[in-house]
């Protein structure tokens, strides 16, 4: 290896380590700063949740998630194909959409029997 | 509780296990501190990031999820501290101040070597804040490429060109000028 390279290498190390003595007596300091009471944690929004949402998985299986789909884009096609089935499907509504008014205010003539 | 390992204190610390917090603590105390005092500069900064790391440790901790390390999460913290630390002094003036003249026979070698270090120390002290964090981690906490990488949050393959950067920079700083760089 290039002996430039690695007296390079030798003199940061040494300059890296030259005050490591001087960094117990600061970690010291530090230590016995933290040995008082401590500050309140962060907790997660979710920790505050009860267990049971947090121990089950609530993740979709994306095989029914198809077979949703499926049948969401079935029930599309059917209400697009027969648009006037909600108008049949009651005979009361066309009984009383087609029934004659008249018959409650006129009465019939007697002779033809019809009413006006 | 002393042989377990920092994820599982960690694991304690997340539920409010003071103890825990106290074991772990010293574990790393040394290290962070050398760790900011070679990217400040100077020992009354790295202080105070030391004790605001261990702080946010804390704090934090229950929301810390074991994907990596607890060493590199931690000096993760302590980088980005120390980055974000406004100096109060350049550096230890003591640093640049040298020693007395020592009379021993091998008085000459050794002032030599002070003023080595004189001088790497001061070509350190002028690197930019990253290149000056790779060489701290590289050589001071002798941390793997891959690991100060992530400190640093950024590639290996970057982190790489940093430190060569860095050891260039020093070497012209030095006049050490080396033709295969």
């Amino acid at each position: 290896m290039n002996r430039t390279s690695d007296l390079l290498d030798e003199v940061i190390a040494r300059q890296m380590h030259k005050n490591d003595a001087a960094d117990e007596a600061v970690a010291a300091r530090v230590l016995k700063n933290l040995g008082g009471p401590l500050p309140r944690q962060r907790h997660s929004l979710f920790d505050r949740w009860p267990s049971l949402l947090l121990t089950r998985d609530y993740a979709p299986a994306w095989p029914r998630l198809a077979v949703l789909a499926c049948v969401a884009l079935f029930g599309c096609m059917v209400g697009l194909a027969t648009p006037n089935l909600s108008v049949r499907k009651s005979n009361a509504m066309v009984r009383i959409a087609e029934a004659d008014g008249g018959s409650l205010v006129f009465d019939s003539e007697p002779i033809t029997g019809v009413r006006p | 509780m002393d042989q377990e390992s920092d994820e599982a204190l960690m694991l304690r610390i997340a539920r409010g296990d003071e103890r825990a917090f106290r074991v772990l603590a010293p574990r790393y105390a040394v290290r962070a501190t050398g760790l900011a005092r070679r990217i400040c500069g100077n020992s009354a900064d790295a202080e105070e990031i030391v004790q605001e790391a261990f702080l946010r440790v804390w704090v934090n901790a229950p929301r810390w999820r074991p994907e990596a390390l607890f060493r590199t999460w931690f000096y993760r913290i302590v980088f980005n501290l120390a980055l974000n630390k406004k100096r109060r002094a350049p550096f230890d003036p003591l640093e640049a101040a040298g020693d007395p003249a020592d009379p021993a026979p091998r008085a000459d070698d050794a002032m030599a070597r002070r003023e080595q270090d004189r001088l790497v120390a001061s070509a350190i002290a002028e690197l930019p804040a990253r290149q000056r964090s790779a060489i701290a981690l590289t050589y001071g906490d002798e941390l793997s490429n891959a690991e100060a990488a992530a400190v640093l949050g950024t590639s290996v393959s970057a982190f790489e060109t940093l430190l060569v950067r860095a050891r260039r920079a020093l070497r012209i700083k030095l006049n050490w000028t080396n033709d295969e760089d």
